[in-house]
């Protein structure tokens, strides 16, 4: 009867346990069949393979990290999105509200109500706001407001001189040359006051008010037709002028500093 | 966890296979192997394969009594994974070059010496380990007790099978079916036919 080889006498073979006889028979076939060799060598290779256990212990715990490098980074997906999102909204809002310029704030919001305190001092202002500092760095104002709600405040107007801006509320043989009851002028600007008599020239009082009612200034103007007013030394705001001769409030008029 | 280790405890956890080593190897060098081979010709895949390529060596080095380390566990490291990935690219580049047959002329192999160290072995382990992680569950554990010198009655008791007579059938059988899986493997075909370029050119 004819032998036949099956697929367990390569792994007999390579383990030693085919008999004499078939031994010589398995290493005919072997000498005649590449395809058969090429098995026997993959099974010599494996059977080494396997039986480095450390090896495959290793190669499954690289695996292993390779896997749970892969999760962790899936796992991240969703909180990097959800932190992207966060992070736009809170870059996206700081623009809003930094790109909030300080005229549009004047008409909306009810400064009365703020009332904040202005004080002399200059103020720094922060280096959080960019937009602030560069449109003030812009329109070459100095720096003395911390933010666009103060600003605002300081060229609201007063009712009770308001009400005089422009009007003679006495009359006396006094002559304003200048200023025009109406002022702009930039920070740094000189204003000038000249006026005129038919007589003899009385002593005048120049009197600066600011839009709280507060006197900032008070010149006292003794034989002289006119007086110039420095306005570096005042912070941008809305000012009003007052001559005053005599104890007689004679002109009045609004001074706005940028 | 400790977040830092000496080369020496790395190197020391890594013959015991720690995963703790492991994984901070992975995290201290993986970086550097994938930057190195996305500039040399690999990608993600290659970088993870040469990654634990250079792991079996390391790891079979190490654990050898006479292993000293003489340079920085970083040094040594990349040194073992340029060198496989320099055989890996000369390998690929071969069998690009034989396989056109106006070239006639015969090309300087690049070798290294230590046998542990050649990138041809260590992938056909890799295609070995693949092949064996999808085998049935049963096949591979009956392959791996086997492999420990389990006696097959011992086996048949650990998995519940009916006798030892089943337990060596199906050891032939899963051994049949991996060794089908390796030969019909595109990658290993490759190793297949360099083999037979390589009896070849001696036989010539």
């Amino acid at each position: 009867m004819e032998t036949k080889i099956t697929c367990d006498w390569i792994d007999r073979f390579n383990d030693g346990d085919l008999d004499e006889k078939e031994m010589e028979l398995f290493r005919k076939h072997l000498s005649e069949n590449p395809l058969l060799r090429s098995e026997v060598n993959i099974d010599a290779k494996l059977n080494r393979f396997l039986h480095d256990e450390g090896v495959l212990d290793l190669m499954g715990k690289v695996r292993s990290v390779y896997k749970s490098r892969e999760g962790n980074h899936r796992k991240l997906y969703p909180l990097l999105v959800a932190a992207s999102f966060l992070f736009l909204a809170a870059v996206g809002g700081w623009f809003v509200l930094v790109l909030r310029t300080p005229a549009n704030l004047a008409v909306t919001v009810p400064a009365r109500e703020i009332a904040p305190k202005i004080t002399d001092e200059p103020i720094q202002v922060s280096a959080h706001r960019p937009g602030i500092r560069r449109m003030i760095e812009n329109t070459s104002l100095p720096v003395y407001q911390s933010s666009p709600i103060l600003l605002a405040c300081a060229y609201e107007p007063l009712m009770e001189l308001e009400l005089l801006v422009g009007t003679v509320t006495r009359s006396r043989l006094l002559v304003l040359n200048s200023p025009e009851p109406l002022v702009n002028v930039t920070s740094g600007a000189r204003v000038l006051f000249s006026w005129e008599s038919c007589n003899e020239l009385p002593p005048v009082c120049v009197v600066i008010v600011n839009n709280r009612g507060s006197i900032v200034k008070e010149e006292q103007v003794q034989c002289a037709s006119g007086f110039v007013l420095k306005t570096d030394e005042y912070k941008p705001g809305l000012y009003y002028w007052k001559i005053i001769v005599e104890g007689d409030l004679l002109f009045t008029g609004k001074l706005t500093i940028l | 966890m400790k977040n830092s280790y000496s080369d020496e405890e790395l190197i020391e956890g890594l013959k015991q296979r720690k995963r703790a080593s492991i994984e901070l190897l992975y995290r201290e060098f993986f970086p550097v192997i994938r930057h190195y081979l996305l500039h040399n010709s690999g990608n993600q895949q290659d970088a993870e394969d040469l990654f634990q390529d250079t792991m079996v060596v390391l790891y079979k080095q190490c654990s050898a009594e006479q292993f000293k380390l003489e340079c920085s566990l970083k040094t040594y490291f990349m040194a073992i994974s340029k060198n496989l990935w320099l055989q890996r690219l000369e390998r690929k580049y071969r069998l690009l070059y034989q396989a056109d047959f106006s070239v006639q002329e015969s090309m300087p192999a690049y070798t290294a010496g230590d046998l542990e160290l050649q990138d041809e072995r260590l992938e056909e382990q890799r295609v070995f380990y693949k092949h064996l992680m999808l085998l049935p569950h049963d096949c591979r554990r009956v392959l791996q007790l086997y492999c420990l010198k389990i006696p097959y009655k011992e086996i048949a008791r650990l998995l519940k099978f009916k006798d030892e007579i089943y337990v060596k059938t199906r050891k032939y059988f899963c051994k049949s079916l991996l060794r089908k899986k390796i030969m019909n493997d595109p990658d290993y075909k490759l190793f297949l036919e360099y083999d037979g370029n390589k009896n070849h050119l001696r036989l010539d």
